[in-house]
């Protein structure tokens, strides 16, 4: 090798020192030097926690008052959709008519399809309902087994007290027929 | 009931990993343990988290909390809400969260989680011998994929302390195969070879340098990748060149590393002078788009072996080749300085919809020509960057939840003025309604009702209780009799009273048969109007409060408004300082990136000048010689 050699292979050796699989936090060292002192990223860190947590307890705050103005605990009524984990059903959009008006449509990204089908629950409408019977009809578009277009409609009849009422629309499969299949559960406000 | 996914460990891993490793956590997800949602708020939390919806989620969590708190969750809300503070980079929150979970009455499974989280927390600010007494409480609870994260944690607790023997021993604690396992080798056998013990470090890097790429994940093959990069490295420094060409040489070409491999297998061959051999990599390396490091090295490596070749004047161009290209790309440097300077990256950085939460990774907007050079892009990768970027989009985000409430709270105080002008409107009405004091009227005849059944059963009054068909026929009775008492004196109506007496023998009798049924009937029928009467009288009781309410409900919300507008106020005013803080120190990192890169560039520059002084010092100094030795060689034949 000649004398030039080691200063050309220095860069590349320094390589070695840097190149250490780390999960992204225990990453060290990757801040510029220049970047400014610890400690100034460190107070702007802790002031940005400190405005999360205010500004969350701030939106909580109005949330609930939203809630309390629009939609008072006597009158409210909400509908989720849920479905169970490992569903065949791919969901396209739900519609849902309350005594034959249209209250809801929602059009399912890729995303939230995803979130339903490992548990979530989408709160799809919230809104006010006299005490007394009422008519809920909710369609349901998608595609089935074997990639097949798949649309159905299913009606429940709901009395609505003086308590807020909550009504969960599930799409499970039919195991005996592999066909989703689609039922209501009212839930009792605590 | 549905069968959901636990995501109280999920998260650890899902919010703390770097985008690679994400992947691979999201791959796993599945695995998880099942557990059952009995909560419909517990799954809208869970609907927003697995969309990355962290704020929503955690107002989920605060909201139920303040309604009706979710007990029968267990302690799954609880362990959610932390990992959420975490995923939203609410370290402290988490913290404090935690160590209340370890402190009240929780199961064990709960308490290793708590542990398990608090341990992820402290090594992520560098309290390491905290973190690893976190993460010895954590008793036997974990599901097994979980706990092999906890080993590699452990491992590289161990190694951050240089306690390599003990960090050895955790590797032999890895039940199965995890790729937890594969992580912690690597990572153990740089460590090893770092501090000098070569061989024990080779070793394990050679477990995961030979896995069979063919039969494993992506995320393993480029962890392969990164075993035999290492090795590489270290065979080269112990002057191995021969075993790091072979480790070079099994890295994929087309993968992220291939670059430094190419790099790196030339200077293998070099080693052992090969000089031709060593200008395939790197020649490869030139044709490659990407201007990184290693490309910018090969430029120089490459006339420095043709200068070993014996072709001076050919590696004299290569320099000039090289020297341009960095003069070139100084200059592009320089402007993409400019370009931050002028605010450019942090306005490409400023999402277009900031109504999604989401928080979108960075690259995935179009960054502006001036700002898109590569040496900007390999910054913008560091986990430094990567989190200053997630804190300035939530800032951002933040802004705009404050701004929506700052337009929705002028409708509610109309809403309230117009439900308040309402009110004071129908107040007069309702309680002047007629139907309100009818309740003392109708009491007094449920009263004399009442007393009346009273009567009659102590009577037993079977006439007390007939209907109004009975009560006609009892009249059509009544009159029958009293026509046959006016006629018997003056005539024989012993046949007709004989019938009277039987008709009403028959009504006596029916309406003997039927007392006790109709006596319950009516009893119950009064308690049916005493229900009514107290549900009445609860509602105009209600009605009395809420009227006496009113004036305090409307104040209480007027209250609140005012006060959430003067929060909102000062929050927009510190939230607008944290923002032009975070981009003055977003275009501190990156311009700190730059001047770094620019520095390595000039460093080249004036090697490859250097090269070219010294080949043409060189080539002069030979010439030099040559010409003495011609007219030395003159010199002698003229003295012939």
């Amino acid at each position: 090798m000649s004398k030039l050699a080691p200063t050309l292979f220095s860069p590349f050796l320094l390589m070695l020192t840097l190149f250490v699989m780390q999960p992204a936090w225990a990453a060290e060292g990757d801040t510029p030097e220049a970047a400014g002192d610890q400690g100034t990223v460190t107070t702007l860190d802790t002031q940005i926690q400190d405005l999360k947590k205010e500004i969350l307890d701030l939106n909580r705050d109005l949330f609930l008052l939203e809630e309390d103005l629009l939609f008072p605990a006597n009158t409210q009524f909400t509908v989720f959709v849920s479905m169970d984990v490992g569903i065949t059903f791919d969901l396209d959009s739900v519609q849902i008519r309350l005594n034959n008006n249209v209250v809801g449509n929602h059009l399912y990204t890729e995303r939230e399809l995803k979130a339903l089908k490992r548990g979530g629950v989408h709160r799809f409408y919230t809104g006010n309902l006299t005490s007394g019977e009422h008519e809920l009809v909710a369609f349901f578009v998608g595609k089935g087994p074997k990639d097949r277009d798949y649309k159905r409609a299913t009606t429940v009849k709901v009395t609505k007290g003086t308590e807020p009422q909550f009504v969960e629309l599930k799409i499970s499969d039919k195991e005996s027929k592999h066909q989703p299949e689609f039922k209501v559960k009212v839930w009792e406000a605590e | 009931m549905i069968k959901r996914l636990s995501v109280s460990l999920l998260l650890a891993s899902a919010v703390l990993y770097q985008p690679s490793q994400l992947v691979y956590a999201e791959e796993e997800k599945e695995t998880l343990e099942a557990t059952e949602v009995y909560d419909l708020r517990y799954g809208e939390t869970l609907f927003n988290f697995f969309q990355q919806k962290y704020f929503s989620a955690i107002t989920n969590l605060m909201v139920a909390e303040v309604r009706s708190p979710i007990k029968v969750q267990g302690e799954d809300p609880n362990l959610l809400l932390g990992g959420l503070y975490l995923a939203y980079g609410m370290h402290n929150d988490a913290s404090n969260l935690f160590q209340g979970l370890l402190s009240s009455d929780t199961l064990p499974a709960s308490h290793d989680r708590a542990w398990y989280y608090i341990a992820k927390l402290r090594y992520l600010k560098g309290y390491t011998p905290q973190a690893e007494i976190a993460l010895t409480k954590i008793k036997d609870t974990l599901p097994e994929e979980r706990e092999a994260e906890r080993l590699h944690l452990l491992a590289n607790v161990y190694m951050k302390q240089k306690n390599y023997p003990k960090a050895i021993e955790v590797l032999k604690n890895f039940s199965g195969s995890s790729e937890w396992e594969a992580y912690a080798q690597f990572n153990l056998g740089v460590a090893l070879v770092k501090a000098g013990q070569l061989e024990e470090g080779t070793e394990l890097l050679n477990e995961v340098g030979d896995l069979n790429p063919f039969s494993i994940s992506h995320e393993l093959n480029a962890l392969r990748d990164k075993a035999n990069l290492a090795l590489g490295f270290a065979y080269m420094r112990n002057n191995r060149a021969t075993d790091a060409a072979s480790h070079f040489q099994r890295i994929r070409l087309t993968g992220p590393l291939s670059n430094k491999a190419l790099l790196g297998l030339g200077w293998a061959y070099t080693n052992q002078e090969q000089y031709t051999e060593a200008l395939t990599p790197w020649l490869e390396l030139q044709n490659r788009k990407a201007l990184d490091t290693t490309v910018q090295e090969s430029l120089i490596a490459v006339p420095f072996t043709i200068e070993k070749l014996g072709k001076p004047r050919l590696a004299m161009q290569h320099y000039q080749t090289a020297i341009g290209a960095y003069a070139e790309e100084i200059n592009k440097l320089e402007d993409v300085m400019l370009a931050v300077q002028r605010g450019e990256l942090i306005e490409a950085m400023r999402p277009a919809n900031i109504d999604d939460e989401t928080s979108l990774p960075l690259g995935s907007f179009g960054l502006p020509k001036s700002v898109t050079a590569p040496y900007l892009n390999q910054m913008m990768a560091t986990n430094t960057f990567q989190e200053a970027y997630k804190n300035y989009q939530s800032l951002l985000h933040l802004k705009h939840v404050l701004k929506h409430w700052q337009t929705q709270l002028p409708s509610y105080e109309l809403m309230l003025s117009e439900r308040r002008k309402a009110y004071f409107t129908r107040l007069p009405e309702v309680a002047s309604d007629e139907r309100l004091q009818s309740i003392t009227r109708i009491q007094k005849q449920r009263d004399e009702y009442a007393a009346d059944l009273k009567r009659i059963k102590k009577e037993n009054d079977v006439f007390g209780l007939v209907t109004e068909d009975e009560d006609d026929l009892l009249l059509v009775l009544t009159n029958v009799k009293k026509k046959i008492d006016k006629l018997s004196p003056t005539q024989d109506l012993s046949e007709e009273l004989e019938k009277y007496n039987f008709l009403k023998g028959i009504l006596a009798f029916q309406l003997e048969s039927e007392f006790i049924p109709r006596l319950w009937a009516a009893n119950n029928n009064l308690k049916e109007l005493d229900r009514a009467l107290k549900k009445t009288r609860k509602a105009k009781r209600s009605l009395v409060k809420a009227a006496n309410n009113a004036p305090k409900f409307f104040e209480g919300y007027d209250k609140k408004i005012t006060w959430s507008k003067q929060r909102i106020r000062n929050l927009i005013a510190r939230l607008d300082s944290a923002i032009s803080k975070q981009e003055r120190y977003i275009q501190k990192l990156a311009q700190a990136g730059l001047i770094k890169r620019r520095q390595q560039l000039e460093n080249y520059h004036v090697r490859a000048r250097f090269g070219i002084a010294r080949l043409y010092d060189s080539l002069i100094l030979e010439k030099d010689k040559k010409v003495q030795q011609e007219g030395a060689e003159q010199g002698e034949e003229n003295a012939q």
